[in-house]
């Protein structure tokens, strides 16, 4: 009996949990106006890589990040002694903030959130900040020489931490990794804090910035890397039979979420509403994906967010474009909605797999399919597969009403994190 | 290779301005590094480590501590190094 109430009292001590605020950092742009332009239009941020020479590489190009201002929020110190992960997430967080208006004082070096105590930030990571790693290493290995702020910046844990300092938010403090699903698995850890009444405003997300050329060179030995010269921005073609894999991108993105009542109270806009999380492990093979694992996530996030299947009007697929990936998905996907109708797009194509950062800034681009009634197009599809025969929204952006979206992302190892959200009326 | 007071005393100001990315003319013998320019325990690792470098000697961990300025900086090299009113030392 006693278990029964706390039950129900439990279930009626859910909040609910809402989007207020965006940031992003991406091949296309680090504006919500310029990403969502990019994904609806299927405008690619594929660019040759020129950090280092590719020439003799067999995979050239990826999702790159270009001229992202940085250099006006931090000093020429903080600047040398942090890696991309962290310079990255450092503007999302400020965008997502000063979206989210959060930020009091918001100038670009000097900003600190008001009620530091109530908002705290989860992030992903899957590579966390390589660059600053391979840096000591080869430092070391062919010099001797140690370095006193290699572990600070090279740790997965130094995004986090960094934006934690810059901004003053002293609520919660973790980072995720969890390969290719980290990102959406930092989501849905942040929901529940709010959703169980630990905290009121989370900072949440995934950032990667792994294209360094071991780190490539790596992949392309996994063979998962398109190949493709000709034409890079064609490369990744997600659920076309003629796929010829992946191409990496960097990148973060960072979403504000928010307890209703607070984000009510403030008067300040609202994406969307995060309904749903859920999380399975396949615990199968390390880098075999299993569509048992991936169907289970998609059925505990549709428990989580209490609504049945054939409610969701749009899939924001994690759609690599590798066979196993697009197959094993696929058939997750049909053992939950049956031979569905559902809509369902993967914009990796147009950024770049950009790991964990993925994840995130596929949970937004769902929220705001819902938020604007456009469905992004799969950019790139040519051929029909008989193994992936789900309507892919492959003939450019798709107008359509819809309440509740689903995104997901699958990692290396079996880590699976389904999101839900519903559109904000 | 001899050194001088003088040349570990510029060695000294420009590697604590590179640690710290800063001006060098804003450096003066008593500047406290932490005061001044928010410098950290690691800014003071690096300055530390990239002396021992430098100069080949080796600074006590104790002593990290109480090197808050370019002189004491430059008086522990001067002492690790034993040069004495400012003679010209081989190292």
């Amino acid at each position: 009996m006693t278990l029964l109430l706390d039950l129900v009292f439990y279930k009626h001590m859910q909040k609910q949990v809402v989007v207020t605020g965006l940031g992003f950092v991406t091949p296309v742009g680090s504006s919500v106006e310029s990403f969502l332009t990019a994904v609806t239009k299927g405008s690619s941020g594929i660019r040759l890589i020129k950090s280092f020479d590719t020439s003799k590489l067999r995979t050239k190009y990826a999702g790159i990040v270009e001229d992202f201002p940085i250099k006006d929020l931090l000093t020429d110190k903080e600047l040398s002694r942090l890696d991309r992960t962290a310079q990255f997430s450092i503007l999302a967080a400020k965008l997502a903030l000063d979206d989210a208006d959060l930020l009091k004082n918001s100038s670009m070096s000097g900003s600190r959130v008001e009620e530091p105590d109530s908002i705290g930030i989860c992030m992903g990571t899957g590579a966390g900040s390589v660059g600053a790693l391979e840096k000591s290493y080869k430092s070391f290995f062919e010099n001797g020489q140690s370095d006193v702020f290699a572990i600070p910046s090279s740790m997965h844990h130094s995004p986090t931490g960094n934006v934690s300092i810059k901004y003053g938010l002293h609520g919660f403090n973790l980072t995720i990794s969890t390969a290719c699903s980290s990102g959406a698995a930092a989501i849905g850890v942040a929901f529940n804090e709010i959703r169980y009444g630990n905290i009121k405003r989370m900072v949440a997300g995934g950032v990667e910035a792994s294209i360094t050329k071991c780190h490539l060179e790596n992949w392309t030995a996994m063979r998962v890397l398109s190949p493709e010269k000709e034409e890079p921005a064609r490369a990744m073609k997600p659920f076309s039979k003629n796929r010829s894999g992946f191409l990496l991108g960097e990148g973060a993105a960072l979403v504000v979420l928010e307890e209703l009542e607070s984000a009510l109270a403030r008067g300040c806009k609202i994406y969307g509403e995060i309904v749903g999380f859920g999380s399975t492990s396949d615990g199968t093979h390390i880098v075999n994906p299993s569509f048992e694992g991936q169907a289970l996530a998609i059925e505990r996030a549709l428990k989580s967010a209490k609504i049945a299947p054939e409610q969701i009007g749009y899939i924001n697929a994690h759609g690599t474009a590798t066979s196993l990936n697009d197959k094993v998905e696929t058939q997750a996907i049909k053992k939950i909605f049956g031979k569905c109708q559902i809509p369902i797009s993967s914009i990796k194509p147009i950024t770049g797999h950009m790991l964990a950062a993925s994840g995130a800034a596929e949970f937004a681009t769902a929220i705001l399919a819902a938020k604007e009634g456009l469905i992004p197009p799969t950019i790139n599809y040519e051929q029909l597969d008989p193994d992936c025969d789900l309507d892919y929204v492959t003939e450019g952006a798709r107008k359509a009403e819809i309440e509740y979206t689903m995104s997901t992302s699958f990692g290396f190892g079996g880590s699976n994190a389904v999101l839900v959200s519903k559109r904000w009326n | 290779m001899n050194k001088s007071l003088d040349s570990i005393e510029k060695e000294v100001y420009r590697i604590v301005a590179d640690v710290l990315k800063i001006d060098i003319a804003l450096l003066e013998p008593e500047t406290d590094l932490i005061d001044t320019f928010q410098a950290d325990s690691l800014d003071a690792l690096e300055i530390v480590l990239t002396t021992q470098k430098v100069f080949g000697f080796e600074v006590d961990d104790s002593q990290i501590p109480m090197l808050r300025t370019p002189k004491q900086i430059i008086e522990c090299i001067a002492d690790a190094l034993k040069i004495e009113n400012q003679h010209t030392v081989s190292i």
